[in-house]
């Protein structure tokens, strides 16, 4: 019983989650009408068992289902992040990362409304705390993420400089270049010695 | 058991004629309805979704069919299979109860939940369908209420399609002495209290906890199903057999 207690458990994340952005997205998913009524069919090669999204008024998400599948696809989480993120499905399908039976174009005008969708946390954060201090949580989480990604900034160019210029560990950036310009003149010096040698062979062979 | 001959029944551990049980058991269900869905998942510390989640599941309801949802309450199976039978489909949502069907029409409909259900108040010993009519029948957490179950057993066979299921959810007998003693300790001694704090109403949790040590085990039911003409019967325990899961076809 447990498996399938876990099942149903990350089914019923799943769903939750999709109403979630369902609710978050407004009449985005009543916009998508070619979904509607139609059933995918996930197996990601992570999971032992297959999730089924059947579009209805709500999404649902089911672990076994019986009726027809519109469309099919077999893929690893990642691949199914990236065709979330909108990466190029035909691509991905040459490449033999993604595995699809069924309509390409549903799976794209799905891709299309998951990447449309912009989570705003102050929404549902607003309901809880009220507009205003809402408004100051999330700026400033904003700054704090702005500051902590110019801390970053600043300490690899700071760990840069100090390898280069302090420790001598890595090579300037010029050196760097000057070393690949005395290797191309040297590879170009060994070609012309093996074209005399070979001219110097020719020579002595009758 | 005690129905039939006697022209008596139980009502949780009580003994009361048959014609009465209907009415006590509306009262009690009149009397909870309003909080029916938050005592659920206190109750059951939001297992009974798990449960539910597995029937619906275990159902392979797809777009076109006709599903009865029995004693179908506040109309949580209802809402999902709703989703899954699509335009073309239908949903029944029949419960004896009056108060029950109407919080769930009052839910549904709040849901936005209103073109392919309908609803029905109707008694599972003598449903107003006619002979095989739906594709799905499902009882969850009702069979235990009736007063005659082979009858409604009997009743839902007549209704159902020739290749059409019927799921029983149902209270059952846990499977370990452990497991029973603690459900014991829990659903006579704590349950109640908890009613008496939030509904203010302490015998009907009572009744809940009696009528689920009156209800048959896992295999008495299997047979009542399949006495009452249903085949290929099987079933799945949940929590331990806490909650019992039995399927059968018509055929």
């Amino acid at each position: 019983m447990m498996p399938q207690e876990v099942v149903l458990l990350a089914c019923a994340a799943m769903e939750m989650g999709l109403k979630k952005l369902q609710a978050q997205a407004g009449d985005d998913y009543s916009r998508q009408r070619q979904l509607h009524g139609k059933v995918f069919r996930i197996q990601l090669s992570q999971l032992s068992w297959p999730i089924y999204l059947v579009f209805a008024k709500e999404i649902q998400v089911l672990s076994r289902y019986e009726g027809d599948v519109d469309v099919s696809l077999h893929a690893d989480a990642t691949t199914l992040y990236r065709v979330t993120e909108g990466a190029n499905l035909t691509e991905l399908i040459k490449q033999d990362k993604l595995k699809l039976e069924g309509d390409l174009n549903l799976l794209q005008s799905f891709s299309q409304y998951l990447r449309g969708i912009e989570f705003d946390f102050a929404e549902p954060i607003s309901r809880y705390l009220g507009d205003g201090p809402t408004h100051k949580l999330i700026s400033t989480g904003q700054q704090a993420k702005g500051m902590a990604l110019e801390v970053l900034r600043k300490t690899r160019a700071h760990l840069g400089q100090l390898a280069v210029e302090e420790y001598r560990l890595a090579p300037h950036p010029i050196e760097l270049i000057h070393f690949r310009d005395q290797m191309d003149d040297l590879v170009a010096d060994t070609r012309a010695i093996e074209q005399r040698i070979a001219q110097l062979r020719d020579q002595i062979k009758p | 058991m005690s129905e039939g001959e006697s022209r008596s029944t139980h009502f949780g551990y009580k003994t009361v004629e048959a014609d009465k049980k209907a009415d006590l058991v509306a009262g009690v269900f009149h009397s909870v309805a309003a909080k029916y869905d938050i005592m659920n998942d206190v109750m059951s510390f939001g297992i009974h979704r798990f449960w539910k989640r597995y029937t619906i599941e275990v159902s392979g309801a797809r777009p076109g069919m006709k599903v009865l949802d029995l004693a179908g309450g506040t109309g949580d199976l209802t809402a999902k299979f709703s989703h899954l039978v699509g335009d073309k489909g239908e949903v029944v949502l029949a419960d004896i109860n009056d108060s029950m069907l109407k919080v769930g029409r009052t839910k549904l409909r709040d849901r936005g939940i209103v073109n392919n259900v309908s609803y029905v108040q109707a008694n599972a010993e003598a449903l107003p369908f006619p002979d095989n009519h739906f594709d799905i029948i499902t009882i969850a957490f009702g069979l235990r209420n009736v007063t005659d179950k082979d009858a409604a057993l009997r009743s839902m066979n007549r209704v159902l399609k020739p290749g059409g299921k019927l799921l029983v959810l149902e209270f059952s007998k846990p499977q370990h002495e452990i497991m029973r003693k603690v459900y014991d300790l829990y659903s006579f001694k704590v349950l109640p209290k908890m009613g008496e704090l939030i509904t203010k109403d302490a015998d009907s949790y009572e009744y809940l906890a009696e009528s689920i040590r009156m209800h048959p085990d896992q295999d008495t039911l299997k047979q009542m199903m399949v006495d009452a003409g249903f085949e290929q019967v099987d079933y799945t325990n949940m929590t331990d057999g806490i909650v019992a899961l039995h399927r059968g076809y018509k055929f």
